[in-house]
């Protein structure tokens, strides 16, 4: 019997990479229509080179572990594939920023995917109101692909060879199961995506209108606004963000689609398939109520102690909205980003840096700690006083329900209380990374929030003059923030282990 | 195809790898939860720990949808029962199972019920292949 | 008789103001970062006007970007000059210089920060950006492209042969 060699086993992974790697350059075509469509001659141009390269590149890998195929992954293994391909593919879905002159650098074309991709919604981008439409296109196609994943994407197109699919949906921060198999529930979160996206084009395109934009921009920035707001993104085709609008209508129909878009899809599965109240039995959506009703009423005092705004209307659109936008981690923004540390006031603050890092529910495009943890942790808290008022003798089994009535396992605790440990310890990190380069503490831990949990919110440490230092230790954290830790620590542990095994 | 498959015995664990690797849709029922070691870490199907005639666990499997049902536990009492549920009471397309006993055939036939011996197919395979063997001597 | 001297100050303030252009022209990000001193106060800003022109009746949302960050400008369409350009890609637009009175957190307006405008100035008009842009991407897009299709055509081709 021959033993494997491990650098044997890089070639499944690349073969699977590859295949990510090919759909991201394909989804560079659709900037390319639309950019052709809007007559950008030097856009289509940028994108016909880096699409083209870009699947280029996935074919390459594709060809090198093509023997190798249907070797079966580890575990750990389809957690390096998910992890390497979003590294990979961020530096080559950064080429059409960097040389369509978009972004000023590679680290900050880098920095900008990474950010789409990633749903947090911080941008270098430079000179925002004159991007292309190409361009714009190109950044919410990165947003609303990197909300549901792109290994997700990726998945949907694998016919054979699926026994691996599992493991790699699971390096991508997901693990909920709404299908037995992995490939069924990747299509099933993507007809759920495209569902909402005809209806919420339409909407968004007229509530686009009715602000008083012409048909075509209002289609335009309807859908992008549309994409980004279900992702819980955060880009809009604006430099004013969502202030551009000047309309309460456009905010309202935007905060309903990022709170849709920021439930899990087996609650969207389950909803669809019928049983409707699964919303108000949800873990998940009780704990996200609870820990905004909190959040909300502590951002009222802040900003009532401070008379930040000076009636109820102003406080719904300012205040609650940006609480909401940062608990959902989707990072809409109707203020420029200095006001909130000129303006609102430590309490308030506070309190949306608490809510950027609890965030939306698991398996959605949202960021954060994630309803459910939360929720899992405070049964565990409660649990633990209920059985110190019991009798020693007894055993109670304690379940919380989640799409179905769940044993409260040692197991998801303890995943649980990792994931937010590690959620804490990268927030920590880059506070104090931030801190070291001078920047006050409120504006710290704001903006690491924001970038941990995907949120996207600015204070305004994020610019194209910030240190270099700084904003790979964004990227980092926003890479981390996304896939959870495990698969990049993985990552890191094969790259380290192969090397040191030469 | 969505498909049950209770009981994660060794024919189970194959047959959930078989449908598996073809894109399936696999549940896989076993009340004893060191059987799902027959299958392949990370396995790309819904692993349900819990007894398979029992309605909620069967729901919980989705037999509701479910376009087919295979019971293969250890027991053909069981795995009969597992199957009139399934055909009577939630009306699934196809379902099959294993019974040791051969003698059950015809009366199982009878109740509409497809069922596999794996001991009358082992019998009748050495049967015929020897037959053969010495057709052609 | 306190008050004298104040009024008197007030009063001379006042023709100041009447003067105009005596008032200092502030940037976008004095305007953002000093909104709590500046706010109910008469300003004047000046930057190119961006994206669209969304009308309220007989008001006008602009958005005007001295180039850091754009401000919203709230304009009585009268003031607004018939061919307004507006910046968009490959186009810079018109120039405008505003007067007018800066809310930090507008009472109208849901607590947007925006500038009430009196008086509207065009300063300089806008134009299409001259940029010359390479055509030889177009070759090394259509030889990548190329060289993707044959490459996806080898693969297609090994699948079938295992097949």
């Amino acid at each position: 019997m021959v033993i494997e060699k491990p650098v044997k086993r890089i070639y499944p992974m690349l073969y699977f990479i590859g295949i990510i790697i090919v759909v991201l350059g394909c989804l560079q075509l659709v900037p390319l229509v639309v950019s052709l469509i809007y007559k950008e001659r030097f856009i289509s141009s940028i994108f016909l080179a880096t699409a083209s390269f870009t699947i280029l590149v996935g074919e390459g890998l594709m060809a090198i572990g093509y023997r190798y195929r249907s070797t079966k992954l580890s575990f750990g293994e389809g957690t390096v594939v998910a992890a390497g391909a979003w590294l990979l593919g961020t530096m080559l879905c950064a080429l059409p920023y960097y040389f369509s002159g978009s972004c000023l650098s590679f680290i900050d074309s880098c920095f900008d995917v990474m950010s789409g991709l990633t749903t947090t919604g911080l941008c270098l981008i430079q000179d925002m109101d004159h991007l292309s439409n190409g361009i714009n296109m190109w950044r919410q196609t990165l947003t609303f692909t990197g909300g549901q994943g792109m290994v997700v994407l990726a998945l949907t197109f694998l016919t054979k060879d699926q026994s691996n699919a599992y493991k790699m949906y699971v390096g991508e921060g997901k693990d909920e199961k709404l299908f037995p198999n992995a490939v069924s529930t990747a299509r099933q979160i993507w007809k759920i995506s495209i569902f909402y996206l005809i209806i919420g084009t339409v909407v968004m395109t007229f509530a686009a209108r009715s602000a008083g934009l012409a048909w075509d921009r209002a289609f335009l920035h309807g859908m992008w606004v549309y994409m980004s707001a279900w992702s819980t993104g955060g880009f809009a085709p604006m430099s004013q963000n969502i202030l551009y609008y000047h309309s309460s209508l456009f905010e309202l129909c935007a905060v309903v689609f990022f709170v849709i878009g920021s439930l899990n899809f087996a609650l969207h599965h389950a909803v669809l398939s019928g049983r409707v109240s699964e919303i108000r039995k949800n873990i998940e959506t009780i704990t996200f109520t609870i820990s905004f009703i909190i959040l909300s009423s502590l951002v009222t005092v802040g900003l009532m102690k401070n008379n930040v705004y000076p009636d109820l209307l102003a406080f719904l659109r300012k205040g609650l909205f940006h609480l909401i936008s940062g608990q959902t981690t989707t990072g809409f923004m109707t203020v420029y980003a200095k006001q909130f540390y000129y303006e609102w006031g430590d309490i308030a603050l506070v309190a949306m840096t608490i809510a950027m890092l609890l965030g939306g529910s698991a398996c959605s495009t949202a960021g954060g700690f994630k309803a459910l943890r939360i929720g899992v942790i405070f049964e565990t808290f409660k649990t633990e006083v209920k059985k110190l008022l019991l009798p020693e003798s007894r055993i109670v089994e304690y379940r919380i329900h989640h799409i179905k009535e769940m044993i409260l396992s040692d197991s998801l605790i303890r995943s649980s209380f990792l994931i937010v440990t590690a959620y804490l310890v990268t927030f920590t990190v880059g506070t104090l990374i931030t801190l070291l380069f001078g920047y006050p503490l409120t504006m710290a831990a704001f903006e690491s929030a924001s970038v941990t949990g995907n949120v996207g919110l600015s204070i305004g440490v994020t610019s194209t003059s910030m240190p270099l230092l700084l904003k790979i230790t964004y990227i980092i954290m926003m890479w981390l923030g996304r896939l959870e830790f495990m698969s990049i620590f993985a990552l890191i542990a094969f790259i380290l282990k192969g090397g040191l095994k030469k | 195809m969505f498909l049950i498959i209770a009981g994660c015995t060794q024919v189970g664990a194959l047959l959930v790898k078989k449908f598996v690797d073809t894109g399936h849709n696999v549940v896989v029922i076993d009340r004893d939860k060191g059987n799902f070691d027959y299958l392949e870490t990370g396995c790309n199907c819904l692993m349900i720990h819990g007894m398979p005639i029992d309605e909620d666990v069967l729901k919980e499997a989705g037999i509701e949808r479910a376009d087919a049902l295979i019971a293969v536990t250890a027991e053909d009492n069981m795995n009969i029962m597992i199957s009139q549920i399934a055909k009577h009471l939630y009306h699934v397309p196809h379902v099959m199972m294993q019974a040791n006993h051969p003698e059950r055939q015809a009366v199982l036939s009878a109740k509409g019920l497809h069922m596999i011996c794996p001991i009358a197919l082992t019998a009748d395979h050495f049967y015929t292949s020897l037959l053969q063997k010495e057709n052609s001597i | 008789m306190k008050k004298i001297p104040l009024v008197l100050i007030l009063s001379l303030l006042c023709s100041n103001v009447v003067k105009a252009g005596t008032l200092p022209t502030y940037t976008s990000i004095e305007l953002i970062e000093q909104a709590k001193s500046l706010n109910q106060t008469e300003v004047i800003y000046q930057g190119e006007v961006i994206g669209d022109v969304l009308f309220r009746g007989e008001q006008a949302w602009l958005s005007v970007s001295d180039g850091v960050n754009a401000i919203a400008v709230y304009v009585p369409i009268q003031l607004l000059p018939e061919d307004l350009a507006l910046g968009r890609y490959l186009y810079t637009g018109d120039i405008i210089s505003v007067k007018g009175i800066l809310h930090r957190a507008c009472q109208n307006h849901g607590g947007d920060l925006d500038l009430h405008v009196s008086y509207l100035e065009r300063t300089s008009l806008g134009y299409p950006q001259e940029r010359e842009f390479p055509e030889y991407i177009w070759i090394i897009g259509g030889v990548f492209s190329g060289i993707a299709l044959i490459g996806a055509n080898y693969l297609k081709k090994r699948h079938e042969v295992s097949e």
